[in-house]
């Protein structure tokens, strides 16, 4: 099952003479392949929020617990329905589809317009819901999720690297891509930036505002499905807090690209990554996972409109 | 500690109902007034009856209990989010953080008391810097930050062995009060005292700070913050206390909850109790500070009730739903879905809470009005406090004003040739200011600008020296009431420090939007006594470049007021130099009565703080008679004496303007920015803000004045500034810049056709 590579050992024969260096340098390279792929997950799972966001100027902070559901779902389908589990993956995206639309009816098209206060405490409110329905549906004890590259190992000069963390960054990589292309020259993207600089004048030249809302959280839900089926194998087992902490990371990477912004989103989600994993690989190791927050609450505090962008930041705020 | 304290706070209170004691006495302001302090005494002790007779048994003492320790946390969260409108979500994390150091405290024998005040310092400690950290932050970015430190805090539990203990702690000792141990037979006897004792003396806290400025004040920061640091306030302490103080809080009431409880672990401190700390505070109403009891009501006993509710749903499982569904074992497994529901359903429908509804039925039945202060709507907090001013002032530019270039202006830099300011009596230049005449103000100045239209021939170039020929326009159609001109008189020589020459010098103030340049290196100088008027077609910069010298926008340049030099950027550093300002959208808090809205803009800022407000009672009533008297004579100065105790929610239009210009001038300004005061206005309401500048500058203020109406600004001001495209295009005599072709043109476009000068105002706001 262990994929193994030539590039490990050429890289790590030059080496071999002194194991110390070797695993030295192994541990660098491990910790630095975990960094890019926990970036990639953070930012895969922040991409979905800031869909939304530049659309229809709603913070969902249910995304994080929508992540979960996705997992859920494709564990679900091959559970219950014996899926194939490329299948299952699949159908638990398209049902996020659907999953969005209606909770965007339901949900979230009170709440366009309301104030930042009511949406945040709102969409929480919806993100408990959610997590409990799933809790009280499948059960709250730690689940594993079975994937086609699971098992798999890359070997890089002597740091085994998951294949399921590169399938994520590729996948990331590929989404970043395709919403980049979406936000651009699409009709899409054209009007969700006429919304996005005017919401009523948008509307009054015909934008149907409802109508691509909709779609935007679809998609967003989609994208909530497509991470949680990728990031929930990448972890041995999961249980229903799976998406709420990614997202907390998503949010933090948000900060540090300057919301709105879906380069920044991704160069911030790296950033979180690495720095969670390579300076916490080497100081205070059981407070990485505080890291991530330390950074953001460092950038909000010396350059709150973001690391990247000066103008973003602070929209439709 | 019992629940008799309270009463012992509420003995200095003891004041006489009703308004002033004393004819010469400045009135006893309105929340120095009745007894708040026999209510929080009353719901004490219904709740000790409530107690009595509905409680019985361990479990219903125990539920009791933790319905009051729920509020007492909640009533700390008001403090933060219900009066400083901050999101924070670090309520639960900060009575973890209380919980741990205390029982840290007392595991190393270290008694209770000192474990209990080392808590709440630890907290309070680690909010304050945390709130200077994220000062800059605006409600998304600060609620993010806030889940962040949860995060940080709760790892820290849950890894610092030699602290928590990893997060799990068992047989910590008991609460020992000076000798009292909540512990025994009668143990739950004695912590409903206990935490019925610390509802009350936090009830007395908020009650005490209500009456105080600093709770005024936190509405003010809370609802639009910018406005208020224009009026002087300084947002970023005011906010760092109330974290702080609701931190504290926390810490304090997880510092007994753990003693209380005997065990502690990580979880319980999780978002999820953030989180239902706002669903309490939110359901319950979080404009009162009642309504935490009401929501931790709901909390605590709904919860409970879910749990007991098995028959019921056996019923139902066994009848209507047979077959369909089976509930779960743990009934209580429903409940995060109730509560999340109702916090969606809240939220979208009911945004003033349990108490709400109730004020709202009370107010239908008896016609009275509420407590102006605290309450409104939630939406006002967010809509009004950011989407629309700051919006409005920022035009999508980020919210916090980057730190400006502080580049004080050359020392002997003071405008050279500013009027003859020694000759206050502006008053001898003007005419009797009659309805009459000013009524026929308009029609002249029609016709002035008529005829200078009709011969573009006469281009006048704009005068050279700014300032140097406001006198000898300052014979124009101004009025005043020789009584005003003459208190002016020696309302001047109260301001007398400030050099003569300019009162307001700008130097190449310059604002860019991203590629846009607003504003290109103005020059601007407004001497003493002179009113200047700004005009300019929409679009020229006239409102960014007031925002720009008040602070609100990012600029560079240099400023001075008075002869010293100001830094941009920093809102209440230039108020507090004399520069005050009004909007375009007139921006009033309507959370605040009428006379608290001009309180804020009072520099007199001795004793505002929370500690004061709490304990130097005496004192404060002191001072706020002060500032309450010179409040009203702004009040009185602009034309709304008997509004003082108004809420300024059901104001027109035209007295939002007034109750403005109050704000503005109750510092002893020694300028005012006034930006559009006339838009909206009709004409005779217009004629009348006109009589009233020009009173003012009778004695002596200085103005710069933005606006559309060509006749107000040719009737108001000595001397005339035309912007077009963020630069000075030409300046002069009011009556005479209608003669500059370039004026003309920007303004009627090319050719120029005749046109009415009041469809100018095209700006007017709805």
């Amino acid at each position: 099952m262990v994929m193994e590579v030539a590039l490990g050992g050429a890289l790590g024969a030059p080496l071999g003479g002194s194991p110390a260096v070797l695993a030295v340098s192994s541990k660098f390279i491990s910790l630095t392949a975990a960094g890019i792929s926990q970036g990639a997950i953070v930012a895969l799972a922040a991409v979905g929020f800031l869909l939304v966001y530049k659309a229809t100027g709603v913070v969902n902070f249910a995304q994080g617990d929508l992540i979960t559901l996705g997992a859920y779902l494709a564990l679900w389908l091959t559970r219950d329905f014996d899926a194939p589990i490329l299948a299952a993956y699949a159908g638990a995206i398209a049902l996020m589809f659907l999953i969005g639309v209606v909770l965007e009816r339901v949900a979230y098209a009170p709440l366009r317009g309301r104030s930042i206060h009511v949406v945040v405490i709102a969409t929480l409110g919806a993100a408990i819901v959610i997590r409990t329905v799933i809790a009280l549906w499948l059960g709250a004890s730690p689940v594993a999720l079975d994937s086609p590259a699971r098992g798999h190992l890359w070997r890089v000069g002597g740091a085994a690297i998951p294949l399921q963390r590169i399938v994520i960054v590729v996948v990331t990589l590929l989404v970043v891509a395709g919403l980049t292309w979406l936000f651009g020259p699409t009709a899409f993207g054209r009007q969700v930036r006429a919304l996005a600089a005017d919401r009523e004048t948008a509307r009054l030249h015909g934008v149907r505002s409802a109508r691509l809302s909709m779609v935007a959280f679809g998609l967003s839900a989609a994208l909530a499905g497509l991470a949680g089926v990728l990031i929930g194998p990448a972890n041995s087992s999961f249980d229903i807090t799976l998406g709420f902490s990614v997202m907390l990371g998503g949010f933090a990477a948000a900060i540090l690209g300057g919301f709105g912004s879906l380069t920044g989103v991704v160069i911030g989600g790296f950033l979180i990554g690495l720095v969670e994993q390579l300076f916490g690989g080497y100081v205070l190791r059981d407070y990485r996972g505080a890291y991530p927050f330390l950074l953001m609450i460092l950038v909000i505090a010396l350059r709150p409109q973001g690391l990247l962008s000066g103008r973003a930041a602070h929209e439709r705020l | 500690m019992s629940a008799s304290e309270p009463g012992t706070t509420a003995r200095p209170e003891a004041g006489g109902p009703g308004p002033a004691a004393g004819p010469a006495e400045p009135p006893r302001p309105p929340a120095f007034r009745g007894h708040p302090y026999l209510l929080i005494l009353a719901v004490l002790a219904g709740l000790y009856l409530v107690r009595l007779w509905r409680t019985e048994g361990l479990a219903e003492e125990n539920l009791f209990n933790t319905w009051l320790f729920m509020s007492c946390l909640v009533v700390g969260f008001w403090f933060v989010f219900g009066v400083a409108g901050q999101f924070a979500f670090s309520q639960a994390a900060f009575a973890g953080l209380g919980a741990y150091t205390a029982a840290w405290m007392t595991g190393n024998d270290h008694p209770f008391e000192l474990a209990v005040v080392v808590a709440v310092l630890v907290c309070v400690a680690v909010a304050l810097v945390f709130a200077l950290l994220v000062r800059r932050a605006e409600h998304l970015y600060f609620a993010i930050a806030t889940l962040g430190l949860s995060e940080v805090l709760l790892l820290v539990f849950r890894s610092w062995e030699g602290f928590t203990g990893g997060g799990e702690l068992t047989n910590i000792a008991p609460i020992s009060l000076f000798g009292w141990e909540v512990s025994g037979p009668d143990r739950d006897q004695r912590a409903f005292w206990l935490f019925l004792g610390l509802l009350g003396l936090l009830l007395a806290l908020a009650t005490a700070l209500q009456r105080s400025p600093v709770v005024r004040e936190a509405i003010a920061v809370r609802d639009k913050p910018l406005v208020a640091a224009s009026a002087g306030l300084p947002g970023v302490r005011i906010r760092a206390t109330f974290l702080a103080l609701g931190s504290g809080i926390a810490g304090l009431t997880g510092a007994f909850l753990v003693h209380w409880r005997g065990s502690v672990t990580t979880e319980q401190f999780g978002v999820d109790l953030g989180l239902a700390v706002f669903l309490m505070l939110i359901l319950g109403g979080m404009h009162s500070k009642y309504g935490p009891l009401l929501g931790a009501w709901f909390y605590v006993y709904v919860e409970h009730g879910l749990r007991d509710s098995s028959d019921y749903l056996e019923f139902l499982e066994d009848g209507p739903l047979h077959g369909v569904y089976t509930f779960s074992e743990n009934l209580d497994q429903y409940w995060p879905i109730l509560y999340g529901s109702v916090l969606v359903v809240v939220m979208i429908a009911l945004p003033d809470g349990l108490v709400g509804i109730g004020s709202r039925l009370a107010h239908r039945l008896t016609g009275a009005g509420g407590d102006a202060r605290s309450t409104g709507p939630l939406a006002r907090l967010g809509l009004t406090g950011l989407g629309d001013v700051a919006a409005r002032l920022r035009r999508g530019r980020a919210a916090a004003p980057a730190p400006a270039p502080d580049r004080p202006g050359p020392p002997g830099a003071a405008a050279p040739a500013g009027p003859d300011t020694t000759t206050p009596a502006t008053t001898d230049t003007t005419t009797p200011a009659t309805a009459d005449t000013s009524a026929a103000g308009p029609a002249d100045e029609a016709a002035a600008g008529a005829s200078a239209r009709a011969e573009p021939a006469g281009v006048s170039s704009p005068p050279a020296g700014p300032g140097s020929e406001s006198l000898a326009a300052a014979g124009g159609p101004a009025g005043s009431p020789p009584a005003k001109g003459e208190g002016g008189g020696s309302a001047v020589q109260e301001r007398a420090p400030a050099p003569a020459g300019a009162v307001l010098t700008a130097r190449s103030i310059g604002v860019s939007f991203g590629g846009v340049r607003a504003v290109d290196a103005v020059d601007l100088t407004v001497g003493r006594g002179e009113v200047l008027g700004l005009i300019g077609p929409n679009g020229s910069g006239k409102s960014t470049l007031l925002n720009a010298m008040t602070g609100v926008v990012p600029a560079e340049g240099t400023l001075e007021v008075a002869g010293a030099p100001v830094p941009l950027g920093k809102p209440p550093r230039v108020r507090r130099a004399g520069l005050g300002r009004t909007y375009q959208t007139p921006q009033t808090f309507t959370a605040l009565t009428c006379i608290e809205n001009v309180l804020l803009g009072v520099p007199d800022r001795r004793r505002m703080g929370i500690v004061a407000g709490a304990v130097a009672r005496p004192l404060v009533l002191a001072d706020e008679r002060r500032r309450w008297a010179a409040a009203q004579a702004a009040l009185e100065r602009v034309g709304l004496p008997d509004h003082a105790e108004r809420p300024a929610a059901g104001l027109s239009h035209r007295d939002q303007r007034l109750l403005e210009l109050a704000r503005a001038l109750v510092g002893e300004p020694k300028v005012v920015l006034l930006d559009e005061p006339s838009a909206g206005l009709n004409a005779t309401e217009t004629e009348e803000l006109c009589a009233l500048l020009t009173g003012l500058r009778a004695e002596g203020l200085s103005l710069l004045v933005v606006d559309h109406k060509i006749d107000f600004i040719t009737e108001l001001c000595d001397r005339v500034v035309v912007l077009e495209l963020g630069r000075v295009i030409a300046e002069g005599d009011p009556h005479g810049i209608w003669s500059d072709q370039r004026v003309v043109d920007v303004y009627l476009g090319v050719p120029p056709e005749p046109a009415d000068a009041d469809a100018v105002d095209v700006e007017a706001v709805p």
